[in-house]
């Protein structure tokens, strides 16, 4: 099938959509495809639950750390895979203290950032915070190299929304200058110990010292200004990592299931994803419900078959008559099911943009949280296409 | 069991804050919308407050608007979208009085952009407005749709991380009020919304741990949605797998079995998740069904609301039986 090309040629892939439609799953299935077409990827989640962990089937995986998943590990599962897998959990913490180590060449200056309170408060995963190191870790493994793909599991959407907005949101701080001067009248006071409304330009501060109280403002100040003169490093990174998603080499994928609930907001969030010129690759409709063949409608077929049964379970004195019954409306169920599926797909599909493919991944009635499990979704995802990797 | 249940049910709607958390996808979107309504049903008068939301749910309902409320939802019920830049406007205000202050300082690009980048501000705001609204009295009871888990914890424990972490100020006696209502059990219960599903009732298990265990946030109940109604309850697994190789034996009766296998597997995996549920969240369950026959929200929403009222009434109507 045509969503083998998922993968072509794409050096970085995201997962996106709202909470719980299998955006983990799907990543996890994107690194499996990889290492079955003999491609070194890596799985990153952002999400600081153990989520990975558990579509990956492992049962720890201590974050930021790497795990790889030996090809004969998987083909004991069997999946034909070629490749390695590598397997990760963005750790807030130790991705800032690693830029920092890599971005502040000077050893003192380094020492007052990572010692500084504020600096420790970033770290606790914070919301909000989390989504910058993700965007600094990605840059930092797509520009040192070593894997052919990266597969990217973004948290829910409006934080995924966070994520992709985290560029434009260090820009518009750099490039306003805003923190510099706001900041001044508060770093004076932080070192000076005075008041800050004795300065010039306070004003606005002094207003601002109301909410968050003059500790905080000069905490923040005093942080902020650890960090002049190497803002230039962390604006080009900004910039670079607008340019990488928006490029052909990175595919955005959304995901999403057929609930009827979820349908509006599946479709908000893609329009506010072309918005931002980030037009997803593929809609992948998780957890779909294909119909069944429909049951024969001459009554003297279904009076044979419920006969046939009848002297089937003769010796086992059960009644046949209800058994037919609920057989007869699990086929209801399903399709019932199968039509509301097809009825959200239908009117979503609708009315995407043309570039954007439309991938259904059937509904398993089982566990799936397992490599194995994850096969069963690979494969009927990619299989027919296989060669288009 | 269910009487049990119904009991904390009556007890919750009493409260003044329902909040409803769980993986996303779970419904807990419209079942806290069901609560709301139900709540305006026994004449109460309801808040449905959404968070940061795209505003479907209102959308849903036909109402397209760019205001974030509150707006009425249903006789006695209305409904607001909590979101930082409101939130801030509600708080300044009341600490600046005036609008010509707010519009001075606040409505600078330079100032939002600031805020925009202070870590856990947007969410201690959002609380604080809900607080607020709570303490202001308009409403006898607000159900929040808490944003799914792993936000939804940060945002609940928030206020915590603020009280542990920032300087004495009016940042950290906010987070405090906040904490003081949120943990407040004759004010606030948490409820958990789950599907009988591996990742749903593991990410349940895991907010019940962090939200009641370490947060000390008071919990409520929780609620298993999403049920598959299953056919074949009342028959013995031997008795199936016959009726299923018998069908099998002739053509068209093949459908048959085919459907019965895979619904057979359906339930049992559901079946399996709902028994880890219950035990290892230590909280009475009132379980809902999978409202497959509904293709819009608005119907299910109706539908749950119907199947809650019933709940509570079947109490009243049969008080011997408790």
């Amino acid at each position: 099938m045509q969503s083998g090309s998922i993968l072509t040629n794409k050096r970085i892939c995201l997962t996106v959509g709202l909470g719980g439609v299998g955006k983990t799953t799907m990543a996890a299935v994107l690194g499996l495809q990889a290492a079955v077409c003999g491609k070194k990827a890596l799985v990153m989640t952002i999400d600081p639950a153990m989520r990975l962990a558990d579509a990956l089937g492992l049962t720890s995986l201590p974050s930021g750390k790497h795990r790889l998943i030996k090809k004969s590990r998987m083909q004991q599962e069997g999946i034909p895979a070629r490749s390695d897998l590598t397997v990760t959990m963005l750790d807030t913490g130790r991705s800032f203290r690693e830029l920092i180590r890599r971005e502040i060449p000077s050893q003192k200056a380094r020492n007052r950032i990572l010692e500084h309170t504020f600096f420790q408060k970033l770290c606790n995963d914070l919301a909000g915070s989390r989504e910058y190191a993700a965007m600094e870790e990605i840059l930092h493994l797509d520009r040192r190299g070593g894997f052919d793909l990266l597969v990217i599991d973004t948290p829910p959407s409006n934080q995924a929304l966070d994520f992709l907005d985290a560029p434009d949101r260090i820009l518009d701080v750099l490039e306003h200058g805003s923190y510099r001067w706001l900041m001044r009248p508060a770093l004076l006071a932080g070192r000076i110990g005075l008041k800050i409304l004795d300065f010039s330009g306070g004003y606005v501060v002094r207003t601002l010292t109301k909410f968050t109280g003059t500790p905080f403002l000069a905490e923040l100040a005093s942080f902020v200004d650890l960090f002049s003169g190497f803002m230039e490093g962390f604006h080009q990174r900004a910039s670079a990592f607008k340019v990488i998603l928006r490029s052909f080499e990175c595919a955005l994928v959304l995901i999403t299931t057929p609930d009827p609930n979820r349908s509006d907001e599946t479709l908000a969030l893609y329009q506010k994803l072309c918005a931002r010129n980030l037009i997803p690759h593929t809609l992948a409709v998780n957890r779909y419900t294909y119909p069944l063949e429909p049951l024969p409608d001459d009554p003297e077929i279904a009076d044979q078959l419920l006969t046939h049964l009848g002297h089937a379970l003769q010796s086992t004195k059960a009644d046949a008559k209800s058994i037919f019954q609920a057989m007869r409306s699990s086929h209801e169920i399903i399709n019932t099911k199968a039509a509301r599926d097809d009825t959200h797909v239908r009117w979503l599909t609708g009315k995407l943009e043309q570039r954007s493919q439309v991938q259904k991944i059937p509904f398993f009635p089982d566990d799936i949280h397992s490599l194995g499990g994850l096969e069963k979704i690979r494969q009927a995802v990619f299989e027919p296409g296989a060669k288009a990797c | 069991m269910k009487d049990f249940a119904t009991n904390h049910l009556r007890k919750h709607l009493s409260r003044r804050l329902m909040i409803f958390t769980g993986k996303g996808g779970v419904g807990k979107t419209t079942l806290s919308a069901a609560f709301a309504h139900l709540a305006g049903r026994t004449g109460k008068k309801a808040l449905f407050a959404q968070i940061r939301s795209s505003k479907n749910l209102l959308g849903l309902y036909g109402i397209h608007t760019q205001n974030n409320g509150p707006l009425p939802l249903g006789p006695n019920t209305d409904w607001i979208n909590l979101n930082p830049k409101d939130a801030l406007e509600t708080y300044a205000m009341q600490t600046l009085k005036l609008r010509s202050v707010y519009q001075a300082v606040f409505e600078q690009r330079s100032v939002t952009k600031f805020l925009r980048a202070v870590p856990a501000l947007g969410e201690i705001l959002i609380l604080g407005h809900l607080v607020h609204i709570i303490e202001q009295g308009r409403y006898d009871l607000t159900v929040l749709d808490a944003p799914s888990s792993i936000s939804g914890s940060l945002m609940l424990s928030a206020p915590r991380t603020v009280m542990e972490t920032a300087p004495d100020g009016p940042l950290q006696a906010g987070a405090r009020w906040i904490h003081r209502t949120l943990s407040d059990r004759h004010i606030t219960v948490i409820n958990l919304v789950t599907t009988p599903e591996e990742l749903p009732v593991n990410e349940a298990m895991h907010l019940h741990k962090n939200l009641t265990s370490k947060l000390g946030l008071p919990p409520g109940m929780l609620y298993v949605n999403r049920l598959i109604q299953d056919p074949f309850a009342a028959f013995s697994d031997k008795i199936l797998k016959k009726a299923i190789t018998a069908m099998q034996e002739i053509e068209p009766g093949r459908i048959y079995s085919h459907a019965t296998a895979q619904l057979r597997a359906h339930c049992r995996l559901q079946k399996k998740y709902l028994a880890l549920a219950e035990a290892k969240i230590d909280l009475p369950t009132i379980n809902l069904p999978d409202l497959i026959r509904q293709t819009n929200a608005i119907a299910i929403i109706d539908e749950l609301t119907q199947r809650l009222s019933q709940h509570i009434e079947d109490e009243v109507c049969n008080p011997a039986r408790s």
